[in-house]
């Protein structure tokens, strides 16, 4: 171990700066947490021209009632859980009129282009999946799948029960391997 | 990556093969759109949000206060405006008016309000932190007095 360890911040500490008034203390706040939040809100089929303002709009929600944040679970998992109503709220709004989600990919020309489209198949077919997914099972689904959150944390995040997250975990699984059987 | 998630197995190697796949991939391309987000743009977009709601949340609590002084100013003039009532048909002396709000009833109190309110100009704001019937001019009193004067004929 030759690097000295840097000194970060933790969250609480710069919430209650953020509380006094200190504005640099947002900035950090915004600045080690906005691409994840982008990553959350695009895996639940945020298109990429609207990740911006859903998340920029998710921390000032989050920043008004910073107050309500009990600390049941971490800062990011609360903010994860602010985003996906702000996306719910948004996707109400872009009902009717046809929103791209994420960029495609870039073919790689080495690849198997067989292999590729398979591959591309399964993928959206699984984002296609996550969105027939009832909002909470989306979000217990993705919170533990993807973020690699344990139950405790979910729960705490989401305002259920540990046993109602792992119900809604399973039950999200196993629909989405039926669906995309 | 970004995320909370920890190297080495996990949830997400649990998962049936397609579906972990399938998620993989997803993921490579949430987080490839993640790293386009202009992340100082938004830092100032929610600093700027939060001043303006702020200023917002000021300002409304200023014109709240201003509609309260404007109702005890009214509720001042209508007793003074009463009183005129009361000595009939003579000239109204400006000066050194007698009050009696408490003899106001509610429907003259309620049209001397609006009268008042349609008096003041939007934009008047009361600073003092006592309203006497000083504070009206002498046109804004006879205006109050025509304005009682047409709810009593009403």
């Amino acid at each position: 171990m030759g690097a000295a360890l840097e000194a970060v911040t933790p969250d609480q500490d710069l919430i209650s700066q953020w509380q006094r008034g200190d504005e640099a203390a947002a900035r950090e706040l915004v600045t080690r947490h906005a691409r994840a939040l982008a990553r959350f809100l695009a895996m639940q089929g945020a298109p990429e021209s609207e990740l911006d303002d859903l998340t920029q709009e998710a921390f000032f929600k989050a920043f008004r009632s910073i107050g309500t944040f009990r600390g049941g679970s971490s800062f990011r998992t609360w903010l994860l859980t602010i985003g996906g109503n702000v996306l719910k709220d948004r996707q109400r709004q872009w009902k009717h009129r046809k929103v791209l989600a994420l960029t495609p990919d870039v073919a790689d020309p080495a690849a198997d282009p067989a292999g590729q489209a398979e591959a591309r198949l399964a993928e959206s077919k699984l984002q296609e999946s996550l969105g027939r997914l009832a909002r909470l099972q989306r979000e217990v689904f993705l919170l533990r799948a993807n973020e690699g959150l344990d139950y405790g944390e979910i729960s705490a995040a989401l305002g259920i029960s540990e046993g109602a997250a792992r119900v809604h975990y399973h039950h999200a699984v196993k629909r989405l391997k039926g669906w995309m059987a | 990556m970004i995320g909370h998630r920890a190297s080495g197995s996990g949830p997400r190697d649990e998962l049936p093969e397609e579906i972990r796949a399938a998620l993989a991939k997803l993921d490579a391309r949430a987080e490839a759109a993640a790293q386009r987000v202009d992340v100082g743009r938004i830092v100032d977009g929610v600093l700027n949000d939060v001043k303006t709601a702020r200023e917002e949340r000021r300002a409304n609590d200023g014109a709240g206060k201003a509609a309260r002084w404007i109702r005890a100013a009214a509720t001042i003039a209508g007793g003074a405006a009463t009183a005129v009532l009361v000595t009939k048909n003579e000239a109204p002396e400006i000066a050194g008016l007698p009050l009696n709000i408490d003899s106001l009833h509610a429907s003259d109190s309620q049209a001397i309000m609006i009268a008042v309110e349609g008096l003041r100009s939007p934009d008047t704001t009361i600073a003092s932190a006592m309203v006497t019937v000083d504070d009206l001019s002498e046109q804004e009193l006879r205006a109050l007095l025509q304005a009682m004067e047409n709810e009593e004929s009403l």
